[in-house]
């Protein structure tokens, strides 16, 4: 034997020893060495193997599909070549686990340079104003990647559909987000299960024709061994689903009571106080009727299912229709194995046998741009941020990246891609319902949590009336003070605002005050002070109110015409 | 001739200001605005990081320039009203007995500035509370912008806080005083800057509180012609004067123009499709009961 042989035996030997008495410690160094590989992947990715980069722009959202994340790599890339300094990192964050992520960078000040942002109101208003960026300097100049096309020289808000509305906060009187695309509710079908169940692959022209067709399609997975469910409903859309076709039958119903006639969806809590509002009113009935006709056909854990069980039920093949949106529009072409059809939801229509009587018109869409990102105020490259952020939403970019995942493109002239005129917002629908749910509170958290359980038939439509009406009698005063305290807290924030606009009225040095810089047509110190006493209108109006409804035990409102 | 011709131009332009039967008109809204001189670019950064909401560097850079000895009237004036307000909107908590003091200081030692106004308006602001009470307070305040200083910007933003503390009181008796103050001021100064607001709050006090649509209609009308700045609002807005005109003064025939204008002039507004909806049902009922 020779020395070689003999010092590898003991170095064998060592290493054997050392994993049998210490398997702890390798366990633990094969995990850290795992987690170097991994952070030094990452780092690499960022900074471009051979790339010649010298900024990171790094870009935050919440959503895991691949082709998303494909997508915004390919922009990325697509900039960096135009930008070969400035190399743009994507990363996505789970979504249950976004905003709490989001927060936590913020106040620490290690947030990513751009953050995309779930609201524009509440939580997010406040990080607005506390860690981003105010836009309106910005939004009100041209977008320079537009020098090709029909919006050259237009102030790059302009170029939005919906003059980026979607992304300004009203009580803030600034433009904190750049969005990117717009989204709309809508019923994905499966064409070739539709054909071979009903004869034909053509969607339902109506609410009722679309019954007859889940009857259909339950008839025809009787008895067979496979899963097969008319519709594949989430948790949230049975919300979905109320805010698409109650209204239709409840619309105009609130100017009857209402002091101020606004015409718009409101909460019927005033009115209850006054003793004015049925709540199993026919319409209101016929309603709830509706979606539980609805519900009767959904699969049985839609209560507890979320939006990547439905999707999967549906390329599965075990639903033949799903909720979804404009985003699920390129997870379906990506994944289904069949051909995919889009519809609008069936309208209920004057002509329905039941509910024609009570029908009064379809919904909107809503036109705000979403999918909406904010400038953090601790980035060190805010210019390249912004400007990436430009580059994105040109026609030619956004057009790009809205196509190639099948999305609605934020911004227009960007073309669609073939087959999404189905998304198409619709612009005129009916207004004026009742809101039976408040935006928080204990009446809130009633009717949320209820309604899935009306929906399964837990509880019946008369008895989830009189509990509702019974809560906003027993705690709606003091769920309404709640909200009106947190509006008077957050309306410091809009005194600001004024202040700021007011510095620059009174003082050569503070700036200059621009009429139509921001929203309409005057200076932001006007449209701050009306901002101001709108807030204040609403403040006052409630509490007079609450104060009648404690002291009387009823309130005064305006004689109701018959409907 | 020429001679004339100059006496003619002069007296055109002098004719405003001769024989008129208003009250005096305070200046246009930027007429008014303060320049620092030794200290400007001192100036113009504290404001910077006001405007970013850097509130302590702010304050830092105001309470710099009022150490200079050599910084001017101009330059101490727009300081304190500078620290004043940073004091006001300081994070996390406002600082407001600093405020007050730095606006107190600016109002005792400059009576007859042109900011005295205003720092009487941010001692009014930062003695309501809003819902903890202040409304006294606050009006004293307020009355003395009026009072003292007539021909400044701040008493038509003074008279609109008066009235907003009255209807923070939430009585009858308060809130119809408020009114009596507004259509006071509006009768007064019909042209005002903020006579939108005005109207606004007359209308929504008139109509929302104390159900009077009468009484709320003239300043519906005056609002929806002015228009309120956030073009978002206009359909709302023309829907709650048709819905004055149709569901409580029942002169459904006045509603109808209103619920045009929504479809004309907001044509992507949420409030369309019920307003085609109106029109139609309007004018079929205007018809059948010329027929009957």
């Amino acid at each position: 034997m020779t020395e070689n042989s003999n010092s590898q035996k003991k170095v064998r030997f060592r290493w054997e020893t050392l994993f049998q008495r210490d398997l702890g410690v390798c366990i633990v160094l094969g995990l850290y060495l795992i987690s170097v590989f991994h952070v030094g992947r990452h780092y690499l990715r960022e900074k471009g193997i051979g790339s010649t980069a010298s900024t990171v722009v790094r870009v935050a959202h919440n959503l895991s599909e691949k082709n998303v994340n494909r997508a915004f790599r390919e922009l990325a890339a697509r900039y960096h070549e135009l930008h070969p300094e400035v190399a743009v990192s994507i990363q996505s964050i789970p979504m249950r686990a976004y905003e709490q992520w989001v927060t936590t960078q913020l106040m620490g000040d290690t947030a990513p340079d751009l953050i995309l942002l779930l609201d524009r109101s509440g939580t997010w208003s406040n990080l607005a104003q506390e860690h981003l960026v105010a836009l309106s300097p910005h939004v009100l100049a041209p977008n320079p990647y537009n020098r090709d096309n029909p919006h050259k020289g237009t102030r790059w808000r302009e170029t939005f559909v919906d003059n980026m509305e979607g992304g300004y906060f009203l009580h803030l009187m600034e433009f904190y987000g750049i969005p990117l695309t717009l989204d709309s509710a809508r019923v994905f079908y499966n064409k070739d299960l539709l054909k071979s169940i009903t004869g034909s692959d053509q969607p339902p022209e109506n609410f009722r024709e679309m019954i007859r067709m889940f009857r259909q399609i339950e008839a025809y997975a009787e008895g067979r061994e496979e899963t097969l469910y008319p519709i594949a409903v989430s948790q949230t859309d049975v919300r979905t689903l109320y805010d698409r076709y109650f209204p239709t039958l409840n619309a105009n119903m609130m100017d009857r009571f209402s002091s101020l006639m606004w015409g718009t969806p409101a909460n019927p809590i005033y009115e209850t106080f006054a003793g004015k509002f049925d709540y199993k009113e026919p319409g209101i009935r016929k309603g709830f009727e509706l979606l539980k006709t609805l519900a009767q056909f959904f699969q049985p854990s839609f209560i507890t299912d979320q939006g990547a069980q439905i999707r999967f039920l549906f390329i599965q093949g075990k639903a033949v229709m799903v909720i979804g949106n404009t985003r699920d529009q390129g997870v379906y072409e990506a994944y289904a194995g069949f051909e995919v059809g889009v519809m609008e939801f069936p309208e209920v229509g004057y002509d329905d046998p039941e509910y024609g009587v009570y029908y009064d018109g379809p919904v909107a869409d809503s036109l705000l741009a979403t999918f909406t990102f904010g400038l953090t105020r601790t980035s060190r490259n805010q210019v390249e941020a912004l400007d990436f952020m430009r580059f994105c939403t040109s026609v030619e970019h956004n057009e790009w990246f809205c196509k190639s995942l099948g999305w609605y493109p934020a911004v227009e002239y960007a073309k669609r891609a073939p087959g999404l005129e189905v998304f198409r917002p619709r612009v005129e629908g009916v207004t004026g319902y009742p809101v039976l749910s408040t935006s928080s509170g204990s009446v809130s958290l009633y009717f949320e949590q209820t309604l899935p359980l009306y929906f399964d038939g837990q509880i019946d439509f008369d008895a989830f009336m009189d509990n509702l009406k019974s809560l906003v009698l027993s705690h709606g005063a003091e769920d309404q003070k709640r909200k009106i305290r947190g509006w008077v807290k957050n309306q410091h924030l809009t005194e600001f605002n004024v202040a700021r606009a007011k510095a620059k009225m009174l003082f050569q040095e503070a700036g200059t005050l621009e009429a139509g810089r921001l929203m309409g047509h005057r200076t932001p110190y006007h449209l701050g002070l009306e901002i101001l006493h709108l807030l204040d209108h609403g403040n006052t109006s409630r509490l007079f109110k609450l104060k009648e409804y404690e002291q009387t035990g009823t309130l005064t409102l305006p004689e109701a015409p018959n409907p | 001739m020429p001679q004339a011709l100059i006496l003619c131009i002069g007296g055109l332009l002098a004719a405003p200001l001769i024989g008129s039967n208003e009250p005096s008109q305070p200046s246009a809204l930027l007429a008014e605005q303060h320049e620092g001189e030794r200290y400007k670019e001192e100036l113009q950064q504290g404001w910077v990081f006001f405007k970013q909401s850097q509130i302590d560097r702010a304050i830092e850079a105001f309470k710099q320039i009022l150490e200079q000895p050599d910084a001017t009237e101009k330059d101490r004036t727009q300081a304190l009203f500078g620290l004043g307000l940073s004091y006001r909107f300081d994070r996390p908590v406002p600082q407001k007995g600093e405020a007050r003091s730095v606006f107190q200081k600016l109002r005792q030692n400059y009576p007859t500035h042109p900011l005295a106004p205003w720092a009487l308006m941010e001692l009014g602001s930062l003695e309501h509370q809003r819902l903890s009470g202040g409304e006294e307070e606050a009006r004293r305040y307020f009355q003395r912008v009026v009072d003292e200083y007539p021909e400044s910007l701040a008493i038509h933003e003074a008279v609109l806080s008066i009235v907003n503390t009255y209807l923070y009181e939430t009585t009858q008796a308060s809130a119809r005083k408020a009114m009596d103050i507004l259509e006071a001021h509006l009768k007064a100064y019909p042209n005002n800057p903020l006579n939108t607001v005005m109207h606004f709050r007359a209308d929504y006090t008139w109509s929302g509180i104390l159900l009077d649509y009468e009484k709320a209609l003239p300043h519906a009308l005056a609002l929806a012609e002015q228009k309120m700045s956030d073009p978002f609002r206009w359909s709302r807005h023309y829907w709650h004067v048709a819905s004055i005109y149709h569901l409580r003064l029942k002169q459904p025939e006045k509603a109808i123009p209103w619920y045009q204008s929504i479809i004309e002039e907001t044509p992507e507004s949420p409030h369309v499709f019920a307003a085609k909806q109106m029109v139609q049902q309007l004018q079929q009922e205007h018809t059948s009961s010329r027929d009957y």
